[in-house]
């Protein structure tokens, strides 16, 4: 056998490793856990940190579309090195920060490596799976495996982050990070890319960006997939933003908020891991996930028990969690490869846009009447956005994949047709339905005319001929072929 | 190494293209794909529209397809592809059969076929090639 031959049967999950190996590096960013305390140590107070929010808040959303047009259009593991690149150069100029103006920056360069990787890797995910396996039935699968890996790199470096601080210092975390995403930026160059988005015919990058909004405003069933992951994400955002006001309200001890934090982030890989096991498309499953986000938004509102609270929120990011990777699945369906990654970082600046106003009232309300009346609002997301699950899920008509579309075929006979002439072109579309003696008569006889004239074709029909009699062979040689089952797509 | 690298991702562009055409809603926005590339015919500026601008090149008379490279890329099918291709052309089963363990009709399944059959009738043509080329 030789070398190409025996490099080109890749499965799934030995094509997705250097994917995973990337998520999880780039994931260890060991400030995250101790960066507020390393602000203030700069010289940050109260009004600053809300400017760096606000700065960060205007990069991210302006930047999320125009990063996945890029990745569409140019290469989505670039853009995920891209953004690789960003968060190392983030960390070094945070780290070496002695003043608000250089950390702002940092922020800034921050959000461009939200931007990239935001939307760009499920797009990835999706096509791979596609492309390996010729259907989207494992994307749910995989994707959840990989929020799992990277909801344990959180998990981790949360824990190592502060420690590692505790034993050498603050401002060493930010240069630790740096050789970890250099790492990961060599799982990703190792990762071989799926082509599913280049397969469509080029088009100028105008008409591209064109089909990228039009698409996402024009077409209602994508534009109501694009609300639900949109609030989905709003309200899991709320819900890791604002969850831990009810621990100060209810002045829960300071030891509790790191694995407090831990479960929640770990709710992100667990709900990954867990729909795997659930089919989303079955009704009752999907009620009881309703319901329950509902009764635990509910008690956020009634309950001043800490155990009750924290199992609340916990539960609430588990479903949101589960909800919000159904929903991605619903996106990906009904949007072309070609402006995948575009259409799904849409859906990433739509929920920035909803969420700034929501945090904005959240907080005057929990300002004015404290934070167990703002949960109402929760309560009131999740309404909105079990509506839209309902509605989405329903329209959908239970996620079937279409199978099958004979386009070309179609067209093939159209054009046959109307210039009552089969050319070469046509001609290979209907080899099948030749042999299958499928086609209509006269299409017969126009197939077999112009046959006797074309020598090209007939080398072609010959060829597949052979093709078919070698295949018939390979069921009578020693080593027989099995039909894979359809469940043994791993 | 190089030479085997540019066609696994020439292979793999090709069938990028194949599956282009398997969801309904791409026609939407895009043309579809075509069961052989669109570039290896003329087009309509040239003097004859839609016929082969190069025959496929004949392979070697008198002798069968090489069941080793066939194999090879039969393996590098995508799985619900290979696996109407081994129920209907290696087992020979009828299509009426094939629509209730796959649930494709047979008019979906001819579209397969077509496609899976191209798609190694390039990679078998190729290896006849290498083989020319070596000796």
């Amino acid at each position: 056998m030789t070398a190409a031959v025996a490099a080109r049967p890749r499965t799934l999950t030995r094509r997705l490793l250097p994917l995973q190996f990337g998520v999880a590096l780039q994931g260890l960013i060991l400030w995250v856990p101790i960066e507020k305390l390393f602000m203030t140590e700069i010289g940050f107070d109260a009004a600053s940190v809300g400017a760096m929010a606000a700065a960060y808040a205007a990069v991210v959303p302006l930047l999320e579309v125009p990063s996945g047009i890029l990745a569409d259009r140019w290469s989505r593991s670039w853009t995920l090195i891209f953004a690789c690149v960003a968060l190392v150069v983030s960390s070094l100029i945070g780290g070496l920060s002695h003043n608000v103006i250089t950390y702002v920056i940092a922020a800034m360069i921050l959000g461009i490596y939200f931007a990239c990787s935001s939307g760009t890797l499920d797009s990835v995910v999706y096509d791979t799976v596609v492309e390996e396996t010729g259907s989207n039935e494992l994307y749910e699968k995989w994707i959840g495996r990989i929020r799992a890996v990277e909801s344990a790199a959180f998990v981790l470096s949360a824990l190592a982050g502060g420690v590692l601080a505790q034993y050498t210092s603050e401002r060493f975390t930010y240069f630790a990070t740096v050789p970890l995403v250099g790492l990961a930026i060599i799982g990703f160059l190792r990762f071989n890319e799926p082509r599913l988005h280049k397969a469509a015919e080029r088009v100028s990058l105008r008409s591209h960006i064109a089909l990228t909004f039009r698409t996402m405003i024009a077409s209602r069933i994508v534009l109501r997939v694009l609300l639900l992951v949109a609030t989905a994400g709003l309200l899991s955002q709320a819900v890791f933003e604002f969850g831990p006001l009810w621990l100060v309200a209810v002045a829960a001890p300071a030891v509790l908020y790191g694995p407090y934090w831990a479960a929640l982030v770990s709710t992100l890989g667990v709900g990954g891991l867990l729909i795997a096991k659930l089919n989303l498309e079955r009704r009752l499953l999907l009620a009881i996930l309703i319901i329950l986000s509902l009764a635990t938004a509910l008690s956020l509102s009634w309950t001043r028990s800490l155990a009750v609270l924290v199992t609340a929120q916990v539960l609430l990011a588990l479903a949101l969690a589960i909800i919000g990777i159904h929903a991605s699945r619903l996106l990906h369906d009904a949007v072309p490869s070609a402006i995948r990654a575009g259409v799904s970082s849409g859906a990433g600046t739509l929920t920035w846009v909803l969420f700034l106003p929501f945090s904005l009232m959240f907080g005057w309300v929990a300002r004015e009447n404290g934070v167990y009346r703002s949960g109402f609002m929760l309560a009131g997301a999740v309404v909105v956005v079990g509506t839209l699950l309902i509605v989405n899920v329903r329209a959908s008509g239970g996620v079937a994949p279409v199978e099958v579309a004979a386009t070309a075929k179609e067209e093939a006979v159209e054009v046959a047709e109307a210039k009552q002439e089969l050319a070469c072109k046509q001609l290979v579309e209907l080899v099948a339905d030749y042999l299958d003696e499928a086609l209509t008569p006269e299409m017969r006889a126009r197939f077999e005319e112009h046959l006797a004239g074309c020598d090209g074709c007939s080398t072609y029909l010959r060829q597949t001929q052979q093709i078919i009699a070698g295949l018939r062979d390979l069921s009578a040689a020693p080593e027989k072929v099995e039909a894979p089952q359809p469940e043994s797509t791993e | 190494m190089k030479i085997s690298i540019a066609r696994m991702i020439t292979n793999l562009a090709a069938r990028g293209r194949a599956f282009g055409n398997r969801f309904a809603w791409w026609s939407l926005w895009f043309p579809p794909a075509t069961t052989v590339d669109a570039d290896r015919f003329q087009s309509d500026g040239d003097a004859y529209p839609d016929h082969w601008k190069e025959f496929p090149r004949p392979w070697p008379v008198g002798q069968g397809v090489e069941s080793e490279a066939l194999r090879a890329a039969l393996a590098a099918l995508p799985d619900r592809w290979r696996r109407v291709v081994i129920l209907r052309d290696v087992e020979g089963r009828p299509a009426a059969q094939v629509s209730t363990a796959t649930g494709l009709s047979a008019e979906q399944q001819r579209d397969v076929l077509n496609r899976a059959r191209e798609l190694l009738r390039e990679d078998v043509g190729r290896a006849f090639e290498q083989h020319s080329g070596r000796s």
